[in-house]
């Protein structure tokens, strides 16, 4: 089992590296222009910048030779100081960027967390009543209902819910993580993020409610269609049990499979629904990072979920190990 | 429709699926009601069967239209006795079994009518009849598992394979006897895992179905039948996915087991061989109706359906110097529009004029020999 983990481990060295070498090369390629942006701006600004003093910006930034060989001289200094665990200094906010991560994906983080755990506890009782009233009214109600959740687009539905909660109703505020007016302290504060977090929260929630649903139902149908739950009722097991234990036990394995999807996505950030009510997540900063260049922080910000995905593989197989007993981990 | 019989159009498809909803709303109803026990209790016509089924029909209700899978079977189980009932694949002989336990897939299919008697036996020693085909969903545990045990045709997939043996074997104690402890559960687990003569019963205990063989979880689920003491045992075809050698490991296990338990066994195959070794009385299947009936000397030593006889001649011997098998020409009739004469006609060679006319009624021809065949009606007119 030890083994089997540090092989993993090791594989999953390589599969970074690899991971690290595109997406570096990838965002060098990219159209955007750190400094032509700075310049630019210097430039509206009525100063003029001389031709050597932008040479010397491309210099300082690394960025100076964008042929083949500069671009690998850069992923290589770049990858030396990972090595002595330094991603490097944020372009956009001139701090480290593994200060940047750290102090904006807590929020991301928390939403992120709550949502799955609402997502979950909704999504696998709806998608097991499906499956066990099959064609049923109620089968077709869920179906449409959480079809009509995964169709919307979450900047539209998300404007919508601010909209009726926000602006109609009044109930919550429509953007932001804090009151900008008043200056809580302690359990106030934490109420005030609630607060600001429920509708962005409830609009994770319903869209991604959906295919997890379905996931549920497909599963529990092959399950519920199995000779092993025939022959469970045949012991004369009530309907109760032979569902919640001998079924949802088996539906269980394919669940475990979204293990690994899940752990990075707790991180990642939600980059719509952030951008739309305005909170400073980690998806927010990731895609201003995008829009102007960062390199250091988006190479810092895809390395982070690379490694959590990679974890997350990880994680799911040896849950694998322990759902189901045909698995052995060699 | 002349053109092409399986072709349905829209309309007749809407059609069928209203008045199929329209049934199974109405029988879902019946089987998932609350009632009093009296509704369903009865009485046995003869006090030496333990299930008596009386023209059963069971019905699936598809998008083609309704299959009439058991068309009005007629069948008695006499107490500590085996019946093997014999038919070839699709001729309704799973689905009886499936109904008597109450196992059809809803709401697709269903109990259309008819009784199935089944006499139980309390657990202060007193005997109460049962109709199961009106007992509601709710009730059904009083016989399932306790009173009625299955061992189903596919022993790689019937077990749970993410519970040990152990644990599945416990379970039937724990539902069935109040207040069983761990300990007395596995007490009777193992004691059935010898029963079934399983070596090393420790080990099989605590393994995981992938880890048995496919023999092994036969007999693992035959101990699992077993272990609630159940009155009637249903074996529907319990060595089709076995080899050779395991299939004779599993009958001998079964034939000394019926000595060891007070019960019957009814037994589906499709195997003449093992009724042949099998059974005491056998019951003949044709196209969801049951076609002759009587012992199992009479059935092989004296088969009057020309359908058995064709049976019996299909068999694979050693004797036969023909590098041809025999078989019966021509195919089972479409189960959506079955026809009103002999299922049998189109195939049998020995046709007579009175076969295109209604399908011919039970013919006795012994004190339990019976027979649905015009031929002999025919005979008795003429004797009589």
């Amino acid at each position: 089992m030890l083994k089997y983990i540090l092989k993993r481990l090791g594989m999953s060295i390589l599969i970074l590296l690899g991971v690290s070498l595109i997406i570096y090369f990838l965002i060098r390629l990219m159209p955007v222009d750190f400094i032509q942006d700075k310049i630019n701006a210097i430039n509206q600004g009525g100063a003029t910048v001389s031709e050597e003093t932008v040479n010397a910006m491309y210099e300082m930034y690394g960025l100076g030779d964008n042929s083949f060989l500069g671009i690998l001289k850069g992923y290589f200094s770049w990858l030396g100081a990972l090595a002595r665990f330094d991603l490097g200094t944020s372009f956009v906010y001139g701090i480290p960027v593994a200060q940047v991560i750290f102090e904006h994906m807590g929020i991301s983080f928390a939403i992120a967390l709550i949502a799955t755990i609402f997502e979950f506890m909704i999504a696998i009782p709806l998608g097991i009543t499906a499956a066990t009233h099959q064609y049923s009214f109620r089968d077709y109600l869920v179906t449409v209902l959480v079809m009509i959740g995964i169709s919307l687009p979450s900047f539209f539905f998300g404007n919508m819910l601010k909209d009726f909660f926000a602006l109609k109703l009044g109930w919550f505020p429509a953007s932001g993580l804090v009151d900008a007016t008043a200056s809580y302290t302690g359990i106030q504060l934490l109420g005030d993020y609630f607060v600001h977090m429920f509708i962005p929260i409830l609009t994770i929630v319903i869209l991604s409610i959906g295919a997890r649903m379905r996931m549920t139902r497909t599963n529990m149908l092959e399950v519920m269609n199995s000779d092993y739950i025939r022959t469970a009722r045949a012991k004369g097991l009530s309907e109760k049990v032979v569902i919640n234990k001998h079924a949802f036990r088996n539906t269980l394995i394919p669940l475990v499979t979204s293990l690994a999807g899940l752990l990075p996505s707790l991180f990642s950030g939600a980059i719509i629904t952030e951008q739309v009510f305005d909170l400073p997540g980690i998806g927010n900063i990731a895609l201003d990072a995008m829009n102007r260049g960062d390199i250091p922080f988006i190479m810092g910000y895809n390395m982070f979920l690379a490694l959590l995905s990679v974890l997350g593989v990880l994680l799911a197989d040896l849950m694998y190990g322990i759902v189901d007993p045909r698995v052995k981990l060699e | 429709m002349a053109k092409n019989k399986n072709y349905l159009s829209g309309r007749e498809i809407r059609a069928i699926a209203k008045e199929n909803n329209k049934i199974m709303k109405r029988l879902e109803a019946y089987k998932n009601r609350k009632c009093d026990e009296s509704e369903y209790l009865t009485e046995m016509k003869d006090n030496k069967n333990i299930l008596e089924i009386d023209s059963l029909h069971t019905y699936f209700f598809t998008e083609q239209g309704v299959v009439k899978a058991v068309n009005g079977v007629s069948l008695n189980i006499p107490k500590n006795a085996t019946v093997g009932i014999v038919g070839e694949s699709g001729c309704g002989k799973s689905v009886t079994s499936m109904s008597v336990m109450r196992l059809l897939q809803g709401p697709t299919g269903q109990i259309y009518s008819g009784e199935i008697r089944f006499n139980a036996k309390e657990e202060d020693g007193s005997e109460k009849v049962y109709d199961i085909a009106k007992m509601p969903i709710r009730d059904i545990h009083k016989i399932r598992g306790n009173q009625i045990a299955m061992i189903f045709q596919e022993p790689m997939t019937s077990l749970n394979p993410v519970f040990t043996i152990g644990q599945q074997l416990d379970e039937v104690t724990f539902i069935h006897k109040k207040g069983a402890t761990k300990e007395d559960a596995k007490a009777k687990s193992m004691e059935m895992l010898n029963l079934v003569g399983i070596a090393a019963p420790e080990r099989v205990y605590a393994a995981f179905p992938h880890e048995l063989s496919g023999g092994m979880r036969q007999r693992v689920m035959i101990a699992m039948a077993l272990a609630a003491d159940p009155r009637l045992i249903i074996a529907d075809e319990p060595t089709t996915a076995l080899d050779v050698t395991i299939q004779a490991q599993i009958l001998d296990l079964l034939r000394d087991l019926k000595d060891k338990i007070d019960g019957s066994i009814m037994l589906i195959t499709h195997d003449l061989g093992i009724i042949a070794e099998m059974a005491d009385y056998v019951v003949v299947m044709y196209a969801g109706k049951v076609i002759e009936q009587g012992t199992a000397k009479e059935i092989f030593h004296n088969p009057m359906h020309p359908y058995t006889i064709g049976l019996q001649k299909s068999k694979p011997t050693l004797k036969s110097d023909s590098d041809m098998l025999f078989n019966i020409p021509g195919n089972v009739p479409n189960p959506v529009n079955m026809p009103s004469h002999c299922y049998f006609k189109e195939r049998c060679d020995k046709c007579i004029a009175k076969c295109s006319g209604d399908y011919p009624g039970m013919v006795q021809v012994s004190p339990t020999h019976y027979v649905a065949c015009h031929l002999y009606s025919e005979e008795e007119k003429n004797n009589g």
